[in-house]
């Protein structure tokens, strides 16, 4: 019987041999890698585990049960997608930076305990910000930064509860938390990569700005993995459900006014994610399966909608509403593929987010909370508006300035069977409600109020949406999020690092190095004082200080320090044999003892 | 072409209201869930409530695209 190994290392450790791939060969390891992972992860069963001794702990590199299976399921299966999407690309760098991203988020779906889960949620944040850098450009380079600073603070954040969590409870084992200030650093950080309102401003920045391929990946995991951990730990706290529906109509109401295609995407996912984050935070098991399912879902159609994105931009070279039009003629599968996103992620009967987000719904409904019912559906009829916007603009407005054809055969192969992925999971839901944490699911999507409902609510919308046009049409322009307050915040301290402390910090040091600066040269050489004596009585006595020494040349001064000065490297070659001689007393010592 | 598609629309919109009302009921929890058709109210509300709080928002925060250089 072969033992399956964390699927994890399969994607990092598979970052080492990419390089020594090319051509076709190379499109074919990156492929087996998945495939060979999701085997790796088929032969696993709830209950097992992969624990690796380090420094009197253990850490749980894997930790099986139905809810990472699942999750584990559809980031391999949305990983395979996302690299066949991008098999064009020549950069090994990006190849790599996205087989580091899947593996660590599959760190962190397994890992057992906070401390693993610590360095793959790190690693995560690191590969992913590669994913933005590498489209290069001012834009991506400071959204990137950005990106980094914000997932900085959110990892700090989750350091400190981890810490103060072991040090107060002694167990690193990751489950549910009790209220304290240790869980309260966790929330913080979890709910920055969730997204939570006002800790989202990294999302739509970066991932707007990411390479083509790689806001494919972005758009899948840092934010799941979120809901995933939300799912483990903070599942049943009523204010991450509420979170969860300011999410969801604060990111919609956001989407409408955007004119960058993929920034729009971006607020979908805070919005989308917003339902998760409630389904989950309602805490019930039709919740969890809901937020669950809804997870699984959305990520099939969003990486769609970012693949059908990232093609209109790969082969436009254009990302604003106002600038495209016309694309339905000459990209025929990429407006399809879009299409069945698009309703997917408006949950029309028949595509697989009409039963996830039912499923939510209804969990709302049952835990009674109505508030929370009102903003998800004000948030589902925004979602149309948003969908019905993106695709009217992009694919069927008239414009006769764009003159291109269709991307190549992998992106279209990736996006049509992730279009067909979404349809079967719509018309079948079974074959995933089988995979969710919480058995049996009796859940009947396709009730007759439920399907006429959702009609309706579409129909109507998109009668209002005819009628007021106008009030949808894109313009230029910038919708200010909370990452102006933060900007500001920031450049006030960078104003008073800069000009308030540093320039004090000038003066106090230009009044010291002068004092200092005579010090020294006496103490260098105190002969100097004599000279110095000398040449105030006698300021015509030039020739006294001109005369050759050692290490100095005539005109130069007596003493030259840098005659005495040993290269660098030799210190560095000191303290390395320090280092290495007491290693290996150590070392000697410790086997003695 | 376009003329057309709301004709079918808007009939069929107002097809959804008649059949709403022999649908039956999914939840009973609220009020609102024992209203037939609601959701076509929700729909026409919730554009317009939509349109109005993104139109709020684009008077406070909307910008030039070169804003923050």
């Amino acid at each position: 019987m072969i033992k399956p190994i964390p699927p994890a290392f399969l994607f990092i450790f598979g970052t080492l041999f990419i390089p020594l791939f090319k051509g076709r060969l190379k499109s074919l390891y990156l492929l087996s890698v998945s495939v060979i992972a999701f085997i790796d992860l088929f032969l696993m069963e709830p209950g097992t585990n992969w624990v690796y001794p380090f420094l009197n702990n253990d850490l749980i590199f894997l930790k099986v049960d139905r809810l990472s299976l699942v999750v584990g399921y559809i980031f391999i299966l949305i990983g395979f997608l996302a690299i066949l999407y991008s098999l064009h690309v020549k950069e090994d760098g990006q190849h790599a930076a996205a087989f580091l991203y899947i593996g660590s988020s599959l760190g962190v779906i397994f890992a057992g305990d906070y401390f693993s889960l610590f360095i793959f949620w790190e690693i995560m944040a690191v590969s992913g910000v590669l994913l933005i850098w590498y489209h290069r450009g001012k834009e991506s380079l400071d959204a990137g930064f950005r990106y980094l600073l914000m997932h900085i603070f959110g990892g700090s954040s989750l350091l400190i509860g981890i810490l103060i969590h072991a040090y107060s409870t002694g167990s690193m084992v990751v489950g549910p938390l009790e209220n304290s200030w240790a869980s309260l650093f966790i929330l913080i950080g979890f709910g920055l990569n969730t997204a939570f309102i006002p800790l989202h401003t990294w999302l739509p920045d970066g991932y707007s700005e990411g390479t083509v391929t790689g806001s494919v990946f972005l758009s899948v995991y840092t934010t799941k993995t979120g809901v995933y951990v939300l799912a483990r730990c903070f599942s049943g706290m009523d204010l991450v459900a509420y979170m969860g529906g300011v999410m969801a109509l604060y990111g919609v109401i956001f989407a409408l006014l955007q004119n960058d295609t993929r920034k729009l995407l971006s607020y979908h996912i805070v919005s989308q994610v917003g339902y998760m984050v409630a389904g989950v935070g309602i805490g019930i098991p039709l919740g969890v399966n809901g937020g669950i399912a809804h997870l699984f879902n959305h990520i099939l159609y969003k990486s769609l909608l970012f693949m059908c994105m990232g093609s209109v931009i790969y082969m436009t070279g254009k990302r604003k509403l106002t600038e495209l039009g016309g694309l339905a003629r000459q990209m025929p599968v990429t407006c399809l593929a879009c299409l069945v996103a698009s309703l997917s992620i408006s949950g029309a009967p028949g595509f697989n987010g009409f039963v996830s987000k039912g499923m939510v719904l209804s969990s709302v409904v049952e835990a009674h909370k109505p508030i929370l019912e009102l903003l998800l559906s004000l948030a589902s009829v925004g979602t149309f508006l948003s969908f019905t916007k993106l695709c009217y603009y992009t694919f069927f407005t008239k414009n006769e300035t764009i003159e291109t054809k269709e991307v190549p055969w992998n992106m279209q192969l990736a996006m049509g069977v992730t279009a067909l992925l979404c349809i079967f999971y719509g018309i079948y839901p079974q074959a995933l409600f089988i995979l969710l944490p919480s058995l049996p699911v009796s859940v009947h999507p396709y009730s007759a109020s439920h399907v006429i409902g959702t009609i309706q609510l579409f129909l109507w919308a998109g009668v209002v949406f005819i009628m007021v046009q106008g009030a949808f049409s894109p313009h230029e322009g910038l919708v200010l999020d909370f990452d102006y307050f933060y900007r500001i915040t920031f450049r006030g301290i960078a104003w008073l690092a800069d000009v308030l402390f540093n320039g004090l910090r000038l003066r106090v040091q230009t009044l010291f190095s002068r004092r200092i600066d005579g010090v020294v040269r006496f103490s260098k050489n105190p002969l100097l004082i004599f000279e110095r004596i000398i040449t105030y009585f006698y300021p015509n006595v030039e020739e006294f200080s001109k005369h050759e020494t050692r290490g100095s040349k005539i005109g130069e001064p007596i003493y030259n320090e840098n005659w005495y000065r040993k290269p660098m490297g030799l210190g560095v070659l000191l303290a390395i044999l320090m280092l290495f001689v007491y290693g290996l007393i150590y070392i000697l010592q410790s086997k003695m003892g | 072409m376009m003329k057309t598609l709301k004709i079918i629309v808007g009939v069929m919109a107002i097809v959804t209201i008649f059949v709403g009302f022999f649908a039956g009921r999914e939840h009973d929890s609220f009020f609102w869930h024992r209203i037939p058709s609601m959701e076509a109210v929700f729909g026409i509300l919730g554009t317009l409530i939509l349109i109005f709080l993104s139109r709020i928002l684009a008077l406070i925060a909307f910008k030039k695209e070169n804003f923050y250089d």
